[in-house]
Formats: C-alpha cells, structure tokens, sequence
C-alpha cells in the first residue's frame, strides 16, 4: 500500500491548542499506521484563509481543515444551533454536548459540502470585556463591541442595540486602547494571552456561548480510504479532540486566575443579564437551526 | 487582425475609468465608515465592501497596465542586446503574457465550471451535489451579497488580458511599436 | 525542477515578473499531476489580496498624489531644505531628510519612492546631479518608509505573530534611526570621493519662510497619529484620513490643488497600487505552491541542524531571507516565512518576537530593491524612466550599508526598544 498524504490546515497559529491537536493527530497517525499516513500540518492560515481552504478541501487539493463552526455557519444554517445562548454552563458541559448523539448527528450535514465531519472541538466560552462596566445589558446599547463576523453572533448583538464591529483580532488590542470599539466578545484565553487587561479592564464572565471547531476531510480523500483507515483516521482525530478538551477544561480556570491577577474587575452575570435577547435570539434561529431543540434537550440531560 | 487592436483600445478607456470610480469609492466607504463609527453606529459590512472593490480594481487596473506594457520585469537580457533581436523579444514575452492569460481562462473555466451548470439546469444544488463546487452559493461575511458576484472578476480579467496581450503582439509582429523596452 | 527552469527563463527574458510567479506556480501544479488545485488557482490568486492590511497601498498612493499635487510635498523638501540644504550636497542630505518626514506618513516604500521621485529626482537634476544618483537615493531613501512608522510591513508581521502592532512600531525606531543615519554617512563618504555640486545659499529670511510654509505638511503626520490615539480610526483608515486632509490642505491652504486633476490623481494612484498588488496576487499564489511542496519548511529544518544558537540562527536567518528577498518581495514573503520561522525562533532558541519581527521586516525591505524581483526598484524605473538596473547599482552602497544595520540589529538585541 502506498502512503496517504494528509494536508491539516488550520488559520491558527502553531502555539495555539487547536494548531497542536492537529500536530498530535499527526504524530499519533503516524504511528499507528507505521508511516502510512503522512501528515503535513498548515498553521496560521499559509494555505489561505478559511473560505480558500474549505474551497481547496472541497476541490480536493487539501486533505483535511480543523475549522471553525462560525465559518461553516456562513454556509450551513443549521450550525448556528450550537451558537445558542446558555446551551451549556461551562467547558466540561460543552465536551459533553460536543461528543454527544444530536452533535455527532449534525456531523453528517457537512456531507453536503462534500466532506466528511470527524468531531467537534472547541474553544473556550465566550464573555464580555469591556472599557466600561455594565450593569445589565441595557447598559450595552450603543457601543461598539468587537465580534467574530458570522449571522448568529451578529444577531445576539444587534438584539441589544450593540453595533457588531468587525475588527481583525490582532488589532483587538490597539481597538481598544483607543476606544474604536467599546468591547469584545472574548474568550478568556485570547483576553489573556492578547493582553486586553489593560485596555478593557471589566471582564463579565458570562459563559454565553460556546465557541465550537470541526475537523473535516475532504469527501473525495474519505471515500478512497479502506474501512481501516476511515476508523484509525476517525478514532485519532477523537482521541486528541479528547486532548484538547481536556486543555480548556485545565487551563480556563488558569485564565481566569491570572486575568484576576491584573487587578481587573471581574464579576459574573446570570443569563438573566441578557433580559430578552435570548428569547429573541431563539425566536430567529429556531426555525433556522432545528438542532437547538435536540442540542437542548441533550444538555439538560446533562446537569 | 485590426479588430482586436481597436478592441484593446476600447476596453483600456473603459478599465480607467473604472479604475478612477473604484478607487474613489474605496476611499469614501473608508472615510465613511470612521465617520459613521464616531456617531456609535459602525457600518458592519464596509470594510469587506471596500476589501473587495479593491481585489476588483487591482485585477482591471493590472489588465490596464498590460494594455500599457506598464509592467515590472527583468531587462537585463533585452537591455543588452541588438534592436532587432530586442523585439524578438517582446514578441515572445508577448506570447508568454497571451499563454498566461489562456490558462487563467482555464482555471476560471475550472472554477466556474459552466457546462455542468447549464447541465444541471442552472439549478445551483444540483451542480453543487455533483461538484462539491460552492462557488455560486458562498455567500459573504458581512455584505450580504453572494461572493461570485466578486469573483466575476477573474474571467473578466482572463478575457482583457487576452485581448490586450494578443493586441501588443500583433504590435510587434508589425513593428508598429517603437520597443525600447517594456518599463 | 520545471517550475525552476520555467521561472529563471521567463524572469531573464524579460516577462512580467507577475507573470513569470503565476506561471511557475500554474507549471508546479501542471508538473506535480495536482490538478485538483488548478480550479483553486483563481481563487487562491484574488484572496493573496483580499486583505484589509493592503488597502492602505492604493490609500498611501492617493495621500501621495494629493500631496504632489496641492504643493504639500514640495512643501515638505522645503522644510528638509532648510535644515539641512547648505551643507554640501545638502539636497542628498535633503532627500533623506524629506524621506524620514515622508514616512511618517505613509507605510509603504513603493508608495513613498513613487511620489518622491516625481519631487526629487527633478529638483536634484537641476541642481546638476545625474538623474540615475537622484533615482537611487531616492529610491534608498524609500526604504525608510517601511521602518519609520506607520509601517504596512510590521502591520502584517504583528497579525502573524499576534503581536501588538505599536510595540513593533515602537520597536522599529532605532533600526529606522540607524538606516537614516547608516545612510548619511554614505552621503558623507561620496562626497569626498566625488565631490557633489555647491549647494545654493539660503539666507536667514529665506530658510525662516521655508520652514513658515513646511509647518502645514505636519498637519498629516499628525491627523494620521491624533485619529490612531483618539479612537477615531484604524491605522489603515487613518491613511484615508490623510487623504481627506492632504485633499483639504491642498484646496484651501496651499490653494495649489486643481480639482479637474482628482480624477487623473485617481488613476495614477490606482495604476501604480495595481502594480504592486499583482504582484502581492501573484507571489501569493507563488508562495502558495512553495509551501505546498514544503520548501520553506525544509529549509528551517536545515537552519536548525546547523545553527546551535541565537546569533547564528539570525545570522542564516539573514542570508535565507537575502536569497528569499531576491525572488519573492515584502508582504507574500512574509506570510510565507513568519508562520514557519516564528515557533522555531521563540520556542528553540528564545528569540523576542519582536526582535524576530524586526530582523525580518529589515531583511524583506532589502529584499525590495535587490535584484531580479525587486518591487521598489521597479516602481522607481517606471515613475523616473531611468533602467533598474543602473539604479540599483547606483544605490548599491545604500544597499551595502542597510545590510550592515540588519546585521548589526540581528546580533545586538538591545537595539530594539522593548
Ligand atoms: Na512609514
Ligand atoms: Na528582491
């Protein structure tokens, strides 16, 4: 048997935890195969943004993508369902719901881009950072907050009257030191490891949203793998998917310590906060996401 | 053979003016969008608007420049020697500019994929199911707008390109230029 | 292998060096049997210049083109005139001089040696220096552009390394001071040599009334740092500030500035902007392929087996970038090498990201005026009609004395501000 290339490209870059989980699928790939996988993995977004790489692992050119889900959401409506509001309370919780049935079910609709979904990972969840503190989300209407551009979070944000704010994240720092945005919805990974504290000194730990990733293989290299391979591909990108929960669920906590080690003012908001911005949220992406239904029920079960 | 000259030298007036509207407009969405952003109210989709006229005009405005012979390159080979061996040349580079602009209009042709569209009836999922191509159906970030009206922009640049290219080597066949070389 | 054959034929024969990169690259896809990326070609070609970033290079060459035309830049060389005019060779010391307060202005070296040279170049010529000497110490001077802030260059560095821009930009300051001065020395050391034409005198009253016109040009500079601080706009954007303001400068204080002329500014603004962007497209799809068939990465590999620690690390890293600086220009080789360089530099031998960054971004804005893809070189060819060749000939002892900084900032960290 001939080896089988695998190009992994991802649009982070090679320190961050999911730029590693695909380096750890490749070592372990390799391994088990005894070299018959060989694996090349494409940080920081070399091959091109990620619209060209699902566009070149749609063609074919590249094998696999660890991808974000807000990308895809562009593209499959139903994915907006795991940006549902309060879905789930914490990084454990969102292992869980990520590697349960109604996830691995939505899987199978990346089929209809032509490949194939192996699992969803994550980041961390999601919270505000801001200049200015707010009591509730009243307080939001009129700013400026800096968002990931993609319909389902810019709709959260516009229900309270926030203007969504499109900034590249490495400008998020300079954004907001000079006050071009207000906020940001953040993680508390990227508020730590970008330096925010300064600039934004109000975190309000809201856990609101997940912030889900999707490992996916082209259809066309799929469908030319034996059985074998199909379920030692699968089973590693699992295994490390696993790994990379694992590192959220050890490091948040780590985060959060260390933004509290700033001398910034954090608090935490009960979803009541949002008043009824969830509501409203769900009254325009239920119909659109039928999976928040299942995903819900799920999370329930959960607790 | 004349046709195609006077073509080139239609569309190189229609490319600048294009080129002047959209670079004014990049710059006025710009100016705008910091305006609207003072008054708390961000324009949400300007900067990919402005991000994708400018992929527009740097595709027209690179066509126009080809039409010009308005291009970077190496002469240190044709700086040396003789006039005539000089537009031996240019003839060549010439046909390396026309190769260039065929196999553009290929990988469009690729991308586009219009045969099995018409095939499918110009029904877009039905070409999408059986190309896995998502070219028609990308929809963009923020503007609302599908991304192929965009990416029209390259069969139109394989196109001018030909033209302009065909037009400079016929040029040169006839020694109707007075060469120098390409600046 | 037929990728390198059919580049080093088209590069020497004399097509479009855009040409010549997309070619290459359509030949390794052709070559290789990958023609399920063909179909990506096109996509891949739009997206190298689908990036916010870049649409400060048309912006900056609008800036420029309103500068030129409402009499602010000459306005400029007349303040840099009256600083440093009297001295022997006093307009090369100028140009220098004007080039420093130029790029505080604008981000980009194509962008600068473009509007420079349509203001030195003549003003040198009549003061009896050939125009070749006027083009490259123009054109040297460009190179400033991309180290004195705003920089489009350390603007996309810091997106790669995720860092931030204005420590970088803050980073860049002393290297930039040392290129300028690096550059006066060689002024210096020429005019010994070959003496430069006399300097005409400026009395008292005339260099007062000089510096009385130039203090307007500060106008830009500072709308482009008050918009970055007070919140009101990107740095990119604020290059679109320093369009409206060089526009409004133009209309109604030097009153210089001919409206019937916009659409014509628009146009050159936009032909050259064009220029360089099918370059960034076309390098783009070049270093596209490159990554592809891992070269890039193999050759970190190398300079790791060899290099055991920092200093001859950076100092291979210079050469590398030389060679990569030769062929492939500023912003598609960045995002080329940084992804591949950076977690070797940081995590193998403990390199600052910053002092990465700077070593880098020097190395690439060499990399702009050498030989045979050399960006600036060209645009300064087009704009002055004077061969890239014998420009860069001429501005070889610049050339020479900006790779003794690079060298210099490699091996010394403590020269970046941190
Ligand atoms: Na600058
Ligand atoms: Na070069």
């Amino acid at each position: 048997q001939s080896a089988k290339t695998l190009r992994i490209g991802t649009i982070t870059p090679g320190s961050h935890f999911w730029t590693q989980t695909m380096d750890r699928v490749g070592t372990s790939l390799a391994e088990k195969s005894g070299g018959m996988f060989k694996t090349q993995v494409f940080p920081s977004g070399q091959l091109g943004n990620e619209a060209t790489m699902i566009q070149q692992i749609q063609a074919g050119g590249l094998e696999m993508g660890f991808l974000t889900v807000a990308e895809f959401s562009n593209r499959i409506d139903d994915m907006g369902a795991l940006f549902a509001p309060y879905l789930v309370p914490d990084v454990t919780h969102a292992s869980k719901l990520l590697t349960g049935a109604t996830a691995t079910g939505m899987l199978d609709q990346f089929t209809s881009l032509g490949m194939k979904g192996l699992g969803f990972g994550l980041g961390g969840m999601r919270h505000l950072i801001s200049r200015d503190e707010a009591q509730t989300s009243a307080d939001l209407s009129g700013r400026k907050y800096r968002i990931t551009p993609f319909a389902a979070l810019r709709d959260f944000y516009e229900l309270m009257g926030v203007a969504p704010t499109p900034v590249p994240l490495p400008g998020l720092f300079d954004a907001l030191a000079n006050g071009q945005v207000d906020g940001a919805d953040i993680d508390l990974e990227l508020a730590w490891k970008l330096k925010l504290y300064d600039q934004a000194p109000n975190l309000k730990t809201t856990s609101q949203m997940m912030f889900p990733v999707v490992a996916v293989v082209s259809g066309r290299y799929w469908a030319a793998l034996s059985d074998e391979e199909k379920m030692m591909l699968s089973e590693t990108v699992s295994e490390q998917i696993d790994w990379l929960f694992s590192q959220y669920i050890e490091f948040e906590p780590k985060w959060l310590d260390d933004l509290k080690g700033t001398g910034m003012n954090v608090t935490t908001a009960e979803p009541a906060f949002f008043g009824d911005t969830l509501s409203e949220w769900a009254g325009i992406w239920e119909p659109k996401a039928p999976s928040i239904i299942g995903l819900r029920e799920e999370a329930a079960a959960l607790m | 053979m004349n046709s195609i000259v006077k073509l080139s030298a239609q569309i190189t007036r229609i490319e600048a003016t294009a080129l002047k509207v959209l670079v004014a407009s990049v710059l006025l969405l710009m100016v705008v969008n910091v305006a609207a952003r003072a008054l708390n109210s961000s324009l949400y989709w300007a900067d990919e608007l402005a991000i994708n006229l400018m992929v527009i005009f740097a595709f027209i405005g690179s066509s126009l420049m080809f039409a010009q012979r308005r291009n970077f390159a190496v002469t240190l080979v044709s700086d040396a020697v003789s006039e005539k061996n000089r537009r031996r040349i240019s003839i060549f580079v010439q046909c390396v500019n026309v190769l260039f602009a065929l196999f553009l209009a290929y990988a469009t042709w690729l991308w586009f994929d219009p045969l099995t569209l018409a095939r499918n009836g110009f029904q877009l999922q039905g070409f999408f199911e059986e190309t896995y191509n998502s070219i028609y159906q990308e929809v963009t970030n923020t503007i609302g707008v599908r991304r192929v009206w965009f990416f029209l922009v390259m069969p139109l640049f394989a196109f001018t390109l030909l033209v302009h290219s065909a037009a400079c080597l016929i040029q040169d066949i006839r020694a109707e230029t007075t060469l120098g070389t390409p600046k | 292998m037929i990728t390198a054959i059919v580049f080093v034929v088209l590069l020497f024969v004399g097509a479009p060096i855009g040409v010549v990169l997309a070619i290459s690259a359509a030949a390794y896809l052709i070559d290789a049997g990958n023609t399920a990326l063909i179909g990506s070609y096109s996509l891949q070609l739009m997206s190298g210049i689908g990036k916010y970033g870049l649409l400060a290079i048309p912006l900056f060459m609008l800036v420029g083109e309103m500068m030129n035309g409402g009499g602010i830049t000459i306005r400029l060389v007349g303040m840099a005139r009256a600083i440093v005019g009297t001295m022997k060779g006093g307009l090369v010391y100028v140009n220098i001089l004007a080039n420093m307060m130029m790029a505080s202005i604008l981000g980009s070296a194509t962008a600068q040696i473009a509007i420079m040279s349509k203001v030195m170049v003549p003003e040198m010529e009549r003061e009896g220096y050939s125009k070749t000497f006027a083009v490259a110490t123009t054109t040297a001077a460009g190179l400033l552009s991309p180290v004195i802030p705003p920089s489009m260059m350390f603007v996309v560095y810091g997106v790669l390394a995720q860092i931030s821009i204005g420590d970088l930009f803050i980073a860049g300051i002393i290297p930039g001071l040392m290129m300028a001065g690096g550059f006066m020395v060689v002024i210096f050391i020429m005019g010994l040599i070959n003496p430069f034409p006399e300097a005409p005198r400026l009395s008292r009253g005339e260099r007062i009334a000089l510096l009385r016109d130039g203090l307007i040009t500060l106008v830009i500079p500072a709308s482009i740092i008050g918009s970055i601080t007070l919140g009101l706009a990107t740095p990119t954007e604020s290059a679109a500030i320093a369009a409206v303001m060089a526009y409004l400068i133009g209309k109604f204080v030097t009153r210089e500035l001919v409206e019937r002329d916009i659409p014509q500014m628009l146009l050159t603004a936009g032909s050259n902007a064009a220029l360089v962007l099918f370059m960034v497209a076309t390098a783009n799809v070049f270093s596209w392929i490159l990554i592809y068939s891992q070269i890039p990465q193999s050759l970190a590999a190398w300079i790791v087996f060899i290099a055991d620690n920092p200093i001859l690390f950076l100092l291979l890293l210079n050469i590398i970038m030389l060679l990569v600086g030769m062929v492939i220009d500023g912003i598609p080789a960045l995002i080329m090498v940084v992804p591949i360089v950076l977690p070797v530099a940081t995590s193998v031998y403990g390199i600052d990201p910053y002092h990465l960054g700077i070593v880098l971004c020097l190395n690439l804005t060499l990399g702009l005026v050498t030989p045979p893809v050399g960006v600036a070189l060209y645009v300064a060819a087009t704009v002055s009609n004077v061969k890239a060749g014998a420009i860069f000939k001429s501005a070889l002892p610049f050339v020479a004395i900006a790779a003794v900084v690079v060298v210099l900032v490699s091996v010394f960290p403590a020269l970046i501000i941190r």
